[in-house]
Order: structure tokens, then C-alpha cells, then sequence
């Protein structure tokens, strides 16, 4: 497991190939809460 | 909250959440829950007067609290819209959604699956016709996942590969693609048990949404448009579907497990449905009385 053509036939982690890409354009959360105790989450354009 | 009991043939969870039986049921379109709240009419579940993309926990859910969570995705507040009918820009920021729901959903305490769907059409069972789609956070791994699961363990015991990178593979000819690019490909597999079953993948392995990057995303929702484009002028109508998103269960960061989206219409043709009975429902075998290749040279020229 630890050879190194393992090593290189493993993909990345995700977190660091989504850093190596292209920038995403996040969206803006915003969580309100309901008179009956359940969420509600607006995505907005930033 | 409802009541989980074993199933010891089957060896599976059957939910009863008998509460669901009161939900809401096809109101008229000026009581569409899912709408924004006009001003002067009564509050919907979405109080303000517009959205873009809105969450909300169901309010008849199949799961509560400390079993499992059950969402609601609004996807426009145009209630006559769908999913297709989306730019490739919305959908880009829908699947943002998605991921973002996956990440917080699976991190719950018993939570072992997050589980994003469709439900489209009448024909289906749709009791609301606004655009939207809807998130299950199971307290158990389901079980069709199970067995995918399973099977893709004893193949990569036995090869060392990914199965459903094989699977991919087998699609090189092109026979059975509806559509593809260089990230993604959509295609009717060759054991599809719907006639116009189509699967949607990235090429490369990824096991869920966590795991796509901004390539990815572009190119899931081009692909995903253009194949729900294509059910839509298949008979010119909008066609019902089952869409099933098979991501990697929560708590493995790292998968076997390749990330695909099934997607099931009932349709057999434009007025004719195809009706799990006596072998499907009884024995689970699937008839299905049309071949994968036809049928995707039917919805690439769609």
C-alpha cells in the first residue's frame, strides 16, 4: 500500500483538489427558523 | 416519530410514519406550498415574497429527529418551471445546495445516508407539482445502496478496480450514450430495467458530491440539462421520472464507490407505462421489453 505507484494511482483528497481548481462562487446561506420549530434555509446569489 | 421494523426475509428497515398520510395533496395552484408568500394571501412555507433556492424540513417527514432528517429542495419559486428548464448557472449553484445539505446532513449523529431524489409527475406519485426535490437523511444504509455497495467491494477484492469504472468503460463504443463530454457522460446501461432508464457519471472516480470539483460541477449540470431536455422532447411532453443520486454513505471519506444518478421514467411510450407487477414486485426481476441501444439512439436524436 504504501509503494510509490500506490501512492501515485491514489487520487487526491478532495479538499485539495478542489483548492487546485477553478474558484466555485459561493452561494449565501441564510437559516431562519419556523413557529413550528423546523428550519428553513434560503441560498442566495452573493 | 415513526416506527422502524425489520423485515426478516427481506432483511431490511420498513419506515411507518402513518402521520404522512395527512400530507398535502395536489392543492390548487394559489395554495402551492412551495411558492413564495404573495402578499395578502396566506403564508406558505416559504414566507418571503421571493427565493432563489430554498430549504425546508419536511413537514409530514418520514424521519425525525434523532433517527434521520427528511428535506425539501425548492429549486425555483416558479412554480410552473422544472429542473431541466433551469440554466446551466442555476443548476451549477443547485448542486452547491446539494453538496452543502450532504455535508451537514451526514455529519448528524445517526445519520448513515444522505439520500438526494426526484419525484416528477403525477405518474410517480407527485402530490405537489412546484419544481423540487427532496432529501432524506437515513438512519440506516438503504437497500439498494447496500447491495451496490457490496457488489463494488467483492469486485474491487476481486480485480482491484472500481466497478462502475468498468461499467464506464464498457460505454466506449458510444452504443448506448445519450450524452457526453470530457468529465461526465449520461447513458442507457445495458442493464437498465426501464426502458429509457438513464445513468448520468463522472468519468473519473469520484464517490460523491463532496468529492467533485468546479470541472465536475459545470459539466454534472450541463449534462444533467441536456438529458432532461431530452426526456422532455422525447414525446414532446414532460416526462415523469424517478432521479436518485448514488453517493458514498456519510462517514467514509474515502470510497469505493463511484457517485452516479439513475434515473427511472415509468414511460414505455408517450401514452403507454410500464407497471412494476407480479415478477418485479413479487420475485424482483425486472422484464423489460426494450433494448438499452435503441432506446439511446431514440434520446440522442431527441
Amino acid at each position: 500500500l504504501s509503494s510509490p505507484a500506490r501512492q501515485i494511482a491514489s487520487p487526491p483528497p478532495p479538499e485539495k483538489r478542489r483548492r487546485d481548481g477553478k474558484k466555485r462562487k459561493q452561494l449565501k446561506k441564510r437559516v431562519v427558523g419556523k413557529a413550528d420549530g423546523r428550519y428553513l434555509i434560503y441560498y442566495e446569489k452573493q | 416519530m415513526s416506527e422502524l421494523r425489520w423485515h426478516p426475509l427481506l432483511e431490511e428497515w420498513v419506515t411507518v410514519a402513518p402521520w404522512r398520510q395527512d400530507r398535502t395533496y395536489h392543492p390548487p395552484e394559489d395554495h402551492c406550498p412551495l411558492c413564495p408568500t404573495r402578499p395578502g394571501h396566506p403564508e406558505t412555507e416559504i414566507p418571503e415574497p421571493d427565493y432563489y433556492i430554498a430549504v425546508f424540513e419536511n413537514r409530514f417527514p418520514s424521519f425525525t429527529g434523532e433517527q434521520g432528517r427528511c428535506e425539501v429542495v425548492c429549486y425555483t419559486p416558479d412554480h410552473d418551471s422544472s429542473l431541466g428548464a433551469q440554466s446551466v448557472e442555476h443548476i451549477r449553484d443547485l448542486i452547491q445546495v446539494w453538496r452543502d445539505r450532504t455535508d451537514e446532513l451526514r455529519r448528524l449523529p445517526n445519520v448513515r445516508y444522505v439520500y438526494i431524489f426526484e419525484n416528477r409527475g403525477e405518474e410517480i406519485g407527485v402530490t405537489l407539482s412546484h419544481p423540487h426535490g427532496q432529501i432524506y437523511a437515513y438512519p440506516f444504509i438503504p437497500p439498494v445502496l447496500q447491495r451496490e455497495l457490496r457488489a463494488e467491494a467483492r469486485h474491487k477484492r476481486d480485480t482491484g478496480r472500481c466497478l462502475y469504472c468498468d461499467v464506464l468503460e464498457g460505454e466506449r463504443g458510444g452504443e448506448r450514450t445519450v450524452l457526453r463530454d470530457e468529465n461526465w457522460i449520461a447513458f442507457v446501461p445495458p442493464f437498465a430495467r426501464w426502458p429509457y432508464e438513464v445513468h448520468l457519471a463522472p468519468l473519473r472516480h469520484r464517490s460523491g458530491l463532496l468529492d467533485l470539483d468546479a470541472d465536475d460541477d459545470e459539466s454534472f449540470a450541463r449534462i444533467l440539462k441536456g438529458v432532461l431536455q431530452k426526456y422532455d422532447r422525447l414525446f414532446n411532453k414532460a416526462l415523469p421520472y424517478v432521479m436518485a443520486m448514488h453517493q458514498t454513505p456519510a462517514g467514509r471519506s474515502r470510497s469505493d464507490h463511484h457517485f452516479h444518478v439513475e434515473f427511472y421514467p415509468p414511460n414505455r411510450t408517450r401514452d403507454k407505462l410500464k407497471y412494476l407487477a407480479g415478477s418485479e414486485l413479487g420475485a424482483g426481476a425486472f422484464i423489460v421489453d426494450a433494448r438499452a441501444e435503441d432506446k439511446a439512439a431514440e434520446l440522442r436524436g431527441a
